[in-house]
């Protein structure tokens, strides 16, 4: 059976590289794949060899963000948030977090054009599955509309859902005039533009991809699809640079923040140029990738400066990595087993180095006075000495190489799709 | 309007907005968690309010006052009134993330609350002869008949706003203006007193505008009859002294949308205030003419219309901050009622009244003040004449996004001895 698969999400690399490797799996498996998102999105869709369809206008959510950052991470600075204890939460929190990301985020990523010529190309389309990246809920849009079976695909732990689930049981123990849930009155008339009710499952997908090792998972209750994670670099040309072809002579220690900061200024590192000289200090040699037209002051000599390096090219050297806590630099390191040294403040990022640490596999160190230069340093050399954290890491590798690959999840897939499925199978099928 | 706002234009909208007040509300701003009219303690707001200084800017952009000097002179400020002096009044379609504008957050379903200020002035001296301050009494009698059988109807537990206050503002104001109106008629179109400021749900701003068209639609027809056959109503009253048939359903629909969730939020907020003080209960029972002064009292402690919101007209400098023209102002009325510095102390209906801004400054609150009064007052004479053992049986339900007016939509009561 060949079957059409739609994979969306918003403009944004960092959102859309980790669809990339089972987009591949399912083109070579026969089917028809075609990956919608704004235009903005285009160039990195087809530099990943794969068949864009651009819709709508492209969003404007820099401009939000620009008003409203401040105060939404504000709000979502609280532990029991970042590190993924939702039970915790109260309604109050809930309803602010879930009104604020509706209103500067989820609405604005799924701007209207957006959705409704995503749902106008699923109408045309017929496809038998859409999978969609998990705030791009114009997927699951399209698919309910269509009748296409649809799922999730995650690339971090789902602390979205998880926090979005203790908000619903909180909501039920209300009185119906006191229910206030600002994403699913978005969707609901949303979807009533296209002539369609709400049902959860425009939130929850009808099965979810994760992933995550499965002791960096949070179990929900919802179906669930392990796949493994396989490091792609994004739409920055892969290539194998000179100097990597020899080994290094002292341990080479990757400091990287990622490319997402470079165009959004989320999420970075802080003073990089001093945390560059401080970990100098060390028997190392420092790979670190900093933007080109960022200028830094002269560095010492065992220090590497390059704009980029693809991450699967350079980990596989690397005694230790140091970076911002993103979800592509931390799943490439988690898969090439390196220990990671996690600088995260953010949302999920958060949660991950904390839980890394907790398994034994790296450090995290909090904003504040742990992150001053020499504090870093420290943490450096330790997290090198002891060889509990590679040992941690290997094992983290493991449970991420127990995952099946996207290959080996295709036909999953195609069973779910199958049963899923509410419109006749396109007529390839 | 120019086009019909589609429903996904308006939700997004109301988002934007909500979206605004609790961005702003969590880097700490007090007006922007106030408009947010959940979980904050209103008073606790106003006083935080109070120590930022007699007039300031919100992050939000608006001024705000909770000074009881302050709020006296910018309630009698010629230089403010309800609208942009250049631009529309609706920002509907407008980009919020570059206007910041969430001075009229929806057209309030279509209620008549955002007219000029000499409208409203214009419209008073057409009700001055039947329902202005000194000829609003007249109406006592009326009042009193339509509500007690409500108050005989009512079992040994009962809810205080959905049994009572409710039906018996709605039979009064039935009564008074000659408008076949029920309790369920006005349920909701008093959402729009808070609409202006807090954005409701989309469900909830498109029931406001369906129910403020079928409350039009009655007072319209009703309007239309007496022309023909008066009776003794108010209706009639008003269309006798020759003012245009148009002008009086306008009327007609500010004193069942505002005056009734005016006087539903006085009666509501005075039984709160005097059964949690139970001498001042029993000071009402032993002597049920204090009624006047308990609606007057919770008037300045527990105002109806919370917030009054206005637009400067042109440069205006006031406790020595420029106000530009064009700016938003928002007068906090009940957090100004309290002012320590005022003289202000709890509700209590013993010595001289406190000084109270509520239900001045010449909007849509102060037209329809005197027939609230009335019925405010004559269904609490009658609850302490008829009901003098009741006692507030659960917690209070209050409705969600309600800033302005902190509406109670139930209360369990018991009717005691």
């Amino acid at each position: 059976m060949t079957m059409r698969v739609l994979l969306t999400a918003f403009a944004m690399d960092a959102h859309f590289n980790g669809m990339v490797p089972l987009a591949w799996a399912l083109r070579t498996a026969g089917h028809e794949v075609r990956v919608a998102s704004q235009p903005a999105l285009t160039g990195s869709v087809t530099g990943a060899g794969l068949t864009a369809v651009p819709v709508g206008e492209d969003h404007r959510v820099e401009q939000v963000m620009a008003a409203a950052a401040p105060g939404v991470f504000a709000l979502h600075q609280n532990a029991d948030y970042l590190e993924g204890r939702t039970e915790l939460l109260d309604r109050a929190f809930l309803e602010a977090s879930t009104t604020m990301l509706t209103a500067t985020f989820y609405s604005q990523i799924n701007n209207d054009s957006m959705i409704d010529d995503l749902v106008g190309f699923a109408r045309r389309w017929r496809p038998d599955l859409v999978i969609w990246e998990p705030f791009t809920f114009a997927g699951a849009i399209a698919a309910h509309v269509t009748g296409a079976a649809h799922a999730r695909l995650l690339w971090g732990p789902d602390l979205f859902l998880k926090a979005y689930e203790r908000f619903q049981e909180l909501l039920a123990i209300e009185p119906e005039e006191r229910r206030d849930d600002g994403l699913r009155e978005w969707l609901t008339w949303t979807l009533a533009r296209h002539g369609c009710a709400f049902s959860p499952e425009v939130v929850t997908g009808q099965w979810t991809i994760d992933q995550m090792p499965a002791g960096v998972r949070f179990e929900l209750d919802q179906p669930l699809v392990p796949m493994r994670h396989i490091p792609y670099n994004g739409p920055l040309p892969a290539v194998v640079p000179p100097w990597s072809r020899t080994p290094p002579e002292r341990p080479r220690v990757c400091v990287t923040q990622g490319m997402t900061a470079r165009t959004t200024g989320f999420s970075g590192l802080d003073a990089v140029a001093e945390l560059l000289e401080a970990v100098a200090e060390l028997e190392v040699e420092v790979l670190a990738t900093v933007a080109e037209g960022e200028r830094l002051r002269p560095l010492p000599g065992n220090v590497r400066v390059v704009d980029s390096v693809p991450m699967h090219v350079a980990l596989p050297d690397c005694a230790a990595v140091l970076h911002h806590g993103g979800a592509g630099t931390w799943s490439s390191a988690v898969f090439y087993g390196v220990p990671q040294l996690n600088l995260a403040w953010q949302w999920d990022d958060v949660y991950r180095g904390r839980r890394l640490e907790k398994l034994g596999a790296g450090i995290y160190l909090p904003p504040g006075p742990a992150r001053e230069a020499a504090g870093v340093r420290d943490s450096l050399a330790h997290l090198l000495s002891e060889s509990s954290f590679r040992e941690g890491a290997a094992r983290i590798r493991e449970e991420m190489l127990d995952c099946p690959t996207p290959n080996e999840v295709v036909p999953t897939l195609e069973d779910l799709t199958a049963a899923h499925h509410r419109a006749p199978l396109s007529p390839s099928g | 309007m120019t086009t019909t706002v589609t429903e996904s234009e308006l939700g997004r909208h109301l988002l934007t907005v909500r979206g605004f007040h609790f961005v702003l509300g969590a880097l700490g701003d007090p007006f922007a968690r106030l408009l947010n009219g959940e979980g904050d303690d209103a008073a606790a707001l106003g006083a935080e309010i109070r120590r930022r200084g007699p007039l300031h800017r919100s992050e939000l952009g608006a001024w705000v006052t909770a000074d009881a000097g302050v709020a006296a002179a910018l309630l009698a400020e010629p230089g403010l009134d309800t609208r942009h002096p250049d631009a529309g009044q609706d920002h509907v379609r407008e980009n919020l993330w570059e206007t910041w504008r969430t001075c009229h957050v929806t057209p309030a379903g279509g209620a008549p609350l955002t007219l000029p200020l000499a409208e409203y002035a214009r419209l008073a001296r057409l009700c001055d002869p039947v329902l202005g301050p000194r000829t609003a009494g007249a109406w006592r009698a009326d009042v009193r008949g339509a509500v007690l059988p409500v108050l005989d109807r009512l079992g040994p537990r009962f809810d205080l706003v959905t049994d009572l206050v409710r039906p018996a503002v709605a039979a009064a104001v039935a009564k008074v203006l000659g408008v076949p109106v029920t309790a369920a008629d006005l349920a909701t179109p008093g959402v729009a007193l808070d609409a202006v400021l807090c954005p409701p749900r989309l469900p909830v701003a498109l029931e406001l505008e369906e129910a403020i068209g079928r409350v039009r639609e009655l007072a319209r027809a009703q309007v239309a009859e007496r022309a023909v056959e008066p009776r003794d109503d108010a209706v009639s009253a008003l269309l006798a002294t020759g003012y245009d048939r148009a002008d009086v359903v306008e009327v007609c629909l500010l004193h069942l949308v505002a005056g009734a969730e005016i006087a539903t939020g006085a009666l509501t907020g005075a039984v709160e205030a005097l059964l949690g003080r139970p001498g001042q209960w029993a000071a009402l029972r032993r002597d049920p003419d204090l009624a006047a002064r308990a609606v007057e009292e919770t008037l300045r402690w527990a105002p109806p219309v919370r917030l009054v919101s206005r637009i400067a007209q042109r440069p205006l400098t006031v406790a020595g901050q420029e106000i530009e023209a064009d700016d938003h102002v928002v007068i906090l009325v009940d957090a100004a009622n309290r002012d320590p510095s005022s003289g202000a102390g709890d509700f209590d209906l013993a010595g001289e009244p406190g000084p109270s801004l509520s239900l001045t400054g010449g909007g849509y609150e102060s037209l329809v003040a005197p027939p609230a009064r009335v019925i405010a007052t004559e269904v609490l004479r009658a609850v302490a004449e008829r009901l003098p053992g009741i006692e507030i049986d659960g917690p209070p339900l209050r409705r969600m996004r309600s800033p302005v007016a902190r509406a109670v939509l139930k209360l369990p009561m018991a009717k005691g001895r």
